[in-house]
């Protein structure tokens, strides 16, 4: 063979064999390239449907306990309130017969008044469980509500301002769960916390809700609280509350300078 | 002696600057030695045996010396290393096998049958370069079903196969005709600058390699 077939065959072998290479390096590359994009896309929307899946059961065991709730302080006030009521009727009627035994009478009195602590209780406790300021009036009222017997019955302040109107109405799963939540808060501030004073904003704009509830309270160190699953309950309640309808939640505290909770929820 | 260097190395340009970018990347890669992964020290390994048979050439072809035993023994360990390079990227035991499979045929092939002092081990050589396209294209397949690597350009192994597609399929034709790559009629021929050149693309991109190899993740 001549040098020049022999060059013109080394050529195009190697130009061949180096196309194919080249060729096959191409396709590992823009293959690879594209499984991988192709994976993290199901894998987001695998995440998402899990979180879809996840916020759904939140909702309705929120749903279950609410109804639970609703129940309990249905039958509270209607079956053990009337009970109670009607005891007390019969007790009045039995306290004209036996006032010339003196000393039953003063018995009776004791139990009657152990009665009405307990009528007044059972009231209390169904007004908690079922707050029907919040489903007659709204949200503000529900809430000025709440922290008025609070400061009627403590030496707490409490500033509660707000740029929604009284008769504003949000929706009815919205208004519960902040309210829910401003329970919780004020529940914690006033049990761990030892706060004193509280400051607490809610306002609407176009978007969301914003709640920011701010205590002088002893505060904590939040990654402890928060990693610890015995004392983050209620924490971690708030959150999943603040899920389930897609808000944001988040905190600051530095010990003994209080506690500040800021949460958006979109409208 | 530097006049027969110069009088070498002014034959084809391509062969100093092929010989000074090997020498650029081992010195490059042997910087990073300690700090990269393990997968940079089998590469430094074989470019250790290159450079070194490398500078065996350039002193024995200096002193008018027959070096072709310098080149058969340079590619016997070349492909030794590049072997147990791949050796360590494969960790399936079936393809580990392979490996030592090819490794033990070439060495048969080389010492047994081929080898000669002052002649070019030529079937060997050639052998040596269609089993370093089978581990490529081994590698390359398992590429393909790593679902744990994120980027394939940043994955220095990819780069080391990808220098190694040069080096083996850039050369089997070369080598395929190495007699007439050898014939005195011949010197300088499209052969040598072939070879040149694939050797010159194939230390691009190890010198690659050696700058993407960040991760201490080992292909699995």
């Amino acid at each position: 063979m001549t040098d020049v077939s022999n060059q013109n065959l080394i050529l195009l072998g190697t130009f061949l064999l180096l196309s194919m290479g080249m060729a096959l390096i191409i396709f590992v590359v823009v293959f690879q390239q594209r499984q991988f994009k192709y994976r993290i896309q199901k894998q987001l929307e695998i995440q998402k449907m899990q979180e879809d899946m996840q916020r759904k059961l939140l909702e309705n065991s929120l749903a279950v306990q609410e109804e639970v709730r609703r129940n309990v302080a249905k039958d509270l006030h209607d079956e053990i309130g009337a009970m109670l009521s009607a005891t007390k009727m019969g007790f009045n009627m039995l306290t004209r017969k036996i006032k010339e035994d003196a000393e039953t009478f003063e018995q009776f009195g004791k139990a009657k008044l152990l009665l009405e602590d307990s009528i007044s209780s059972v009231r209390r406790i169904s007004k908690e469980l079922l707050p029907s300021t919040l489903e007659n009036f709204g949200l503000v009222p529900a809430v000025e509500d709440f922290f008025q017997k609070i400061t009627n019955s403590t030496d707490i302040t409490i500033n509660f301002e707000n740029n929604l109107y009284a008769e504003t109405r949000l929706d009815a799963n919205k208004e519960l769960m902040l309210f829910r939540i401003i329970q919780e808060l004020t529940n914690n501030a006033i049990k761990h916390a030892e706060a004193t004073i509280f400051e607490v904003h809610l306002i609407k704009n176009l978007k969301q809700i914003e709640l920011e509830f701010t205590d002088n309270g002893k505060g904590f160190e939040v990654e402890k609280v928060e990693n610890d699953p015995s004392s983050g309950l209620g924490l971690n309640n708030i959150k999943s509350r603040v899920n389930v309808v897609k808000g944001n939640f988040s905190l600051e505290s530095k010990l003994n300078h209080g506690t500040i909770f800021k949460i958006q929820v979109p409208i | 002696m530097l006049e027969k260097f110069i009088r070498i190395a002014s034959s084809d340009i391509l062969l100093p600057i092929q010989s000074l970018l090997l020498l650029a990347v081992f010195c490059i890669g042997s910087l990073f030695f300690f700090k990269k992964t393990e997968t940079l020290k089998y590469l430094v390994a074989f470019l250790f045996i290159s450079t070194s048979f490398d500078l065996a050439q350039w002193i024995t072809a200096l002193h008018a010396i027959n070096n072709r035993f310098v080149y058969n023994f340079k590619d016997i360990s070349e492909f030794l290393a590049i072997s147990a390079l791949y050796y360590f990227f494969f960790r399936n035991s079936n393809l580990k096998k392979w490996v030592v499979v090819l490794s033990v045929i070439i060495s048969i092939v080389f010492f047994y049958f081929n080898f000669n002092w002052e002649e070019m081990a030529g079937y060997a050589v050639t052998l040596n370069r269609i089993f370093v396209a089978i581990y490529v294209i081994m590698y390359l397949h398992l590429l393909l079903s790593d679902f744990s690597i994120e980027n394939i350009l940043l994955h220095a192994p990819f780069w080391i196969t990808a220098g190694f597609m040069f080096y083996s399929f850039g050369a089997i034709f070369v080598n395929l005709y190495w007699e007439y790559g050898l014939s005195a009629s011949s010197e300088n021929t499209i052969s040598t600058r072939i070879e040149l050149l694939v050797q010159i693309i194939s230390l691009l991109l190890w010198a690659t390699a050696i700058f993407v190899d960040k991760s201490k993740r080992i292909y699995d």
